[in-house]
């Protein structure tokens, strides 16, 4: 296909797809690229705003149309609805097949309700793709990486989301239907748009005795009388009625299970953790995710997009469960680094630092994957006026409606309005928005995608980088030759984590000779050492337990003839590289 | 010749034969009574094979309560299904009344084997089909057993080694085929290593027995790959729990039919003789304690029915105690058959794994010797300078019994299964209205549990598979609740031979119809004329 068609059949395929945004009028091209967002992108996607699920799907498919050489979008499985779940491979094919280079896997929107999410991953591969030609760092790292990304693993719940009435809390599970209260119906008690603005507000009535007031500085904001004080409003957190009569309000409603607590390392029932269903992968969703993992073991690198409360979170979700001490030496340094790159966030433990996560993604990865994974909850209450918020992760409400008030002209808060209540007669609805307190509103956005990115990026560019160095010979006599090859990891990550290694999750490193015969080989405990202790079986090939990061492992082989010889290093995880003697 | 010739007698006489008196399918058996029964696929396993299984009972079998058996879950015991086909073809045959009583108001499932990619192969190793890279070599299951001795039987194979974690036994008299494994704090020195019979056929040991048959067909072990405690990083345990097709279909199963009361496994694992020492640490949790004190009745109940005993040590991620804490049914377990004691000096109250294979060769030696090997050696091809033998029984001659046994095995099996099936929960209900003037009513109900079993498990509710007791009342025109609500749950379960009562106060004339009920108690409908 001829290279300068490719913008038209973008440009095509969102016509197609968006056609409500092509069918304005264009803008004129801005005249001087400002740096990060590359300036003329052959797919146009507005970072301002969020894409239900087939915007996602066409931006998807508009990437893929104009990088062919460098994408491809895949469907992994389809969701409980049958919705696809979308990979994207970003690689650059000129030097090696995606499988055969150590893989950075992002997934988003695990939980549906945290939106921006997907928007970041999609970010991401937009931003691979746009900036390929004219990046050099982005074209290295094309080069020596691949990128499998799952922009929306629940994507039933996504649009849900969008098309539903919602909290910014809801839906975190699934539309696979549950009986939540045990009475023989599947979702049949969920809130209810009293006033039809398409968002679970809160509900309130004046009532003696009612234990809320309103907030003395904005009189939109209910909060919790003091101990000693008298205040008379009742407040309920969810906007509704009693759907199925039972006298329980709001009890069963989509879903519900979670599903980043139903995979397969440390899962517990639900009554330990609450949420998991039935049993690992026990979901359509999960099972296809972790079905495409397993069967992608060059996956090395791994990051999860969550909200909300500004966190680069690492396992182990559960107290007790193991630590390797190199691996988190690893993962503390990469947070490390993503604390400044990440203004507002902090690299924390997950059963430590947050709360305890049984049959977690993440844990799952590492664990019984050997993949060295970050969970970014993304969105920091701290990017409201760039200070510390009170209020813990999710920042204090008060932040957030001064926030609405100063930034977004109250346009993220619903007035309090009077409705009929079906029980109750008349009571008062409003409260934030779904919209608002754990998506970032348009003009913090590209920004938190950006950075996440950058943070995704780096993690990825510490992925290992093999390369075979100094093969050389020595002759032993009686026509025999010693060979002896050094490889070198040049990043920071190891072509097999600790965890890995330990639990053999996956197979050695084969560091393989060719061109004579061999006879005995092994790996030296250093360069300059000159013994090694044999290998067993299949000589030629040398397992080697792993290549450490900013290190170096060496091989030797006895061998019979002369050479040239062929040196190639292939780990599953870190790659391949090769190099052929002199002589 | 000798071995030739044992190889030929013992997979026939000691496997095969005995299977036959109830190969009839489950298909065949439901079709001659498609009012009370009906044949259905469960699922597949890993390698392809179809899970039968038949559900028989009157009417709307998923909506009455419900008895789950469970027939061949180990890889070694094919025999176990047998006693599964002789409960569902008992079920379907018989005419006596209790009988009829029991299937108007309960349902039984059966699945008489479901671990049936071990069972299909000839080595007695656990492990369904699904291939694997054990070894880590790039190859999958390029190393299993073989016959080293050329018997026709893959038996256990010891090797003389310094890195032996096996001894002798202790005493002469011990049976010899048991090695003692060593007790490196007591400063114990180990002498053979232990590994199936055969060859290094991918040629990575160099002498070195552990590479012997180190990635063999075989792979997730279904009775060890439940998430109830599942140990990680186990050979054959499968890397996450619930890799093996077959669980998965099962919970599936299950998981669909709140109607599911209980559930019998038949298992090494004996909870109906040691349920103490199964279930005590767990019953420190106080929400499962009413569930715990309906365990032990039934345990008490039918133990003595029980003939054969088991073991009270529970593996990791195996299925009765996963069928309890995850599934959320009681859930029953006891082998359909073992050895017995091959004396009656042998009283041995609470036997461990070891003692059971200690008796089950003692009865194995007295009534079928040629199934037994003592050590022999061979010159081994790969371990030219070491000491090797070849012994030990041939695959499932422990676990099947012989002929001449099948029948009372059966009997055993079926009397035991219908005792617990009729002590499904049983609901009914009286509903008694009192006026109080001027239209008004208090109505109250009693709902009484007949069976034995509660209406449902605490634990059932806990994994959110099985529903408390709805009470629903659906009033005639004008009429309305003055107290109660036109639905109401009754949370806690009723435990068998208990009551519970439901009030409501109803004010105007006409006719009430209440329906009460789960799936896992039955549903009743009382009307009540109001006037």
């Amino acid at each position: 296909m001829p290279r300068l068609f490719l913008p038209l059949l973008a440009a095509l395929l969102m016509i197609l797809a968006l056609p409500a945004q092509a069918q304005r009028p264009q803008a004129a091209p801005s005249a001087y690229k400002a740096l990060g967002a590359p300036n003329t992108p052959q797919v146009e996607v507005a970072w301002n705003r969020y894409y239900d699920h087939a915007g996602v799907t066409a931006i998807l498919q508009a990437l893929e149309a104009a990088y062919p050489d460098l994408a491809t979008v895949e469907s992994i499985g389809q969701s409980h609805e049958g919705r696809d779940l979308w990979v994207m491979t970003i690689t650059d094919p000129a030097t090696g097949a995606h499988d055969t280079k150590p893989a950075m896997f992002i997934d988003a929107g695990i939980h549906a309700n945290e939106i921006q999410t997907v928007e970041v991953a999609l970010y991401t591969a937009w931003y691979l793709l746009e900036s390929h030609a004219t990046n050099a760092w982005i074209q290295d790292l094309l080069r020596t990486k691949t990128f499998y990304i799952a922009p929306g693993t629940s994507p039933d719940s996504r649009d849900a989301f969008f098309n539903e009435p919602n909290t910014a809390n809801t839906p975190r599970t699934g539309q696979v239907p549950l009986d939540s209260d045990g009475d023989g119906l599947t979702d049949e008690d969920p809130p209810d748009d009293l006033d039809g603005d398409g968002h679970i507000t809160m509900m309130r009535r004046e009532m003696p005795g009612g234990r809320w007031k309103t907030h003395p500085d904005d009189d939109r904001l209910m909060v919790f009388c003091e101990i000693d004080e008298a205040c008379g409003w009742e407040v309920w957190f969810t906007e509704g009625y009693d759907n199925d009569g039972d006298g329980v309000l709001n009890e069963d409603g989509d879903g519900y299970y979670d599903p980043n607590r139903n995979w397969g390392w440390g899962w517990a029932p639900n009554y330990t953790q609450r949420g998991s269903h039935h049993y690992p992968f026990s979901l359509p969703e999960t099972r296809a995710v972790a079905d495409f993992i397993k069967a992608h073991p060059n996956i090395l690198g791994g990051q999860s997009y969550h909200n909300t409360g500004g966190m680069i979170l690492r396992g182990p979700g559960v107290e007790g469960d193991p630590t390797y001490r190199s691996d988190d030496a690893v993962m503390q340094r990469i947070a490390e680094v993503g604390e400044r790159m990440l203004p507002g966030y902090e690299s924390l433990v997950i059963w430590d630092d947050l709360y305890t996560v049984y049959g977690g993604e993440t844990d799952w990865m590492y664990y019984h994957e050997g993949i060295l994974p970050f969970t970014n909850e993304l969105f920091t209450p701290y990017n409201l006026f760039r200070t510390e918020s009170e209020g813990g992760f999710f920042g204090a409400m008060a932040d957030f409606y001064r926030f609405d008030e100063l930034l977004l002209f109250g346009e993220g808060i619903v007035p309090w309005t009077e409705v009929e209540h079906p029980d109750w007669g008349t009571v008062e609805v409003g409260g934030m928005k779904k919209t608002f307190r754990r998506m970032p509103p348009s003009f913090l956005l590209e920004e938190e995608a950006h950075r996440n990115m950058a943070f995704t990026l780096l993690h990825a560019y510490e992925l290992p980088v093999l390369e075979v160095v100094d093969v050389e010979t020595k002759a032993l006599g009686g026509g025999l030759t010693e060979v002896t090859a050094t490889i070198v990891n040049r990043r920071t990550i190891p072509t097999r984590l600790e965890v890995d290694t330990e639990h053999g999750l996956t197979r050695p490193d084969w560091v393989t000779l060719s061109g004579a015969e061999v006879l005995a080989s092994g790996v030296k405990r250093s360069r300059l050492d000159d013994v090694f202790a044999p290998q067993a079986a299949r000589p030629e090939r040398v397992s080697v337990e792993a290549v450490p990061g900013h290190s170096a492992v060496t091989v030797a082989w006895i061998v019979r003839g002369s050479g040239p010889y062929t040196v190639t290093v292939d780990s599953q995880k870190g790659g391949r590289a090769t190099m052929r003697s002199d002589g | 010749m000798r071995f030739a010739l044992l190889a030929l007698l013992a997979p026939l006489t000691i496997g095969a034969l005995p299977l036959t008196t109830h190969a009839q399918s489950l298909a065949d058996l439901a079709s001659q009574a498609s009012d009370r029964a009906e044949a259905f696929t469960l699922g597949t396993t890993a390698g392809g094979r179809t899970l039968d299984a038949v559900a028989i009972g009157a009417g709307d079998r998923d909506e009455k309560p419900a008895l789950l058996v469970l027939g061949g879950v180990e890889h070694d015991d094919r025999a176990s299904a047998d006693a599964a086909r002789a409960f569902a073809r008992f079920l379907i045959e018989s005419e006596a009344d209790s009988v009829r009583a029991l299937l108007d108001r309960a349902t039984v499932y059966v699945v008489p084997a479901l671990a049936l990619d071990a069972h299909a192969r000839a080595d007695g190793l656990p492990g369904n089909a699904a291939t694997d890279d054990a070894d880590r070599d790039g190859l999958t299951d390029e190393d299993g057993p073989d016959d080293l001795d050329g018997d026709g039987v893959l038996r256990w194979m010891r090797v003389e080694h310094p890195a032996g974690i096996f001894a002798d036994p202790d005493d002469t008299d011990a049976e010899p085929l048991l090695l003692r494994e060593v007790d490196d704090a007591a400063g114990d020195v180990g002498r053979w290593l232990l590994r199936p019979e055969g060859r290094d056929d991918d040629g990575d040991g160099m002498g070195d027995p552990h590479h012997i048959n180190e990635d063999g067909v075989g792979g997730t072990w279904l009775a060890r790959n439940t998430t109830y405690d599942h140990a990680p990083y186990t050979d054959k345990h499968g890397r996450h729990p619930m890799e093996a097709p077959a669980l998965r279909a099962l919970a599936d199963f299950v998981f669909a039919r709140p109607n599911i009361v209980a559930v019998y496994t038949f298992s090494r694992v004996d909870n109906l003789h040691y349920f103490a020492d199964i279930a005590a640490p767990k019953r420190l949790d106080r929400r499962f304690a009413p569930d715990s004190l309906a365990h032990e009745a039934t345990t008490d109940a039918l133990g003595d029915l029980a003939r054969y005993t088991g073991t009270g040590e529970e593996p990791p991620g195996h299925l009765p105690s996963w069928a309890y804490y995850h599934l959320g049914r009681f859930s029953f377990a006891a082998p359909a058959w073992v050895f017995p004691p091959a004396d009656s000096t042998d009283t041995t109250d609470t036997p461990s794994r070891h003692d059971l294979d200690r008796r089950a060769l003692a009865y194995l030696r007295a009534n079928d010797p040629d199934a037994v090997l003592d050590w022999t050696e061979v010159e081994h091809p790969d371990l030219p300078n070491r000491t090797v033998e070849i012994g030990g029984p041939a695959p499932f001659a422990l676990t099947t019994p012989p002929a001449d046994s099948v029948a009372a095995v059966n009997a055993n099996a079926t009397a035991l299964l219908f005792a617990l099936a009729e002590r499904l929960p049983q609901l009914e209900v009286t509903a008694r209205a009192e006026p109080l003037g001027r239209g008004v009513h208090r109505v109250t109900l009693t709902l009484r549990n007949g069976g034995d079993l509660p209406t449902h498990a605490v634990a059932g509710r806990l994994v959110q598979a099985q529903q408390p007791i709805l009470i629903e009342t659906d009033l005639d025109d004008g009429q309305t609740l003055a107290a109660g609500r036109p639905k109401q749950q009754l949370t806690a379960p009723i435990p068998g031979g208990g009551t519970a009562e439901a009030e409501m106060l109803i004010v105007g004339r006409g006719t009430v119809t209440i329906t009460v009920g789960s799936p896992s108690a039955g549903t009743q409908t009382v009307t009540l004329d109001l006037d």
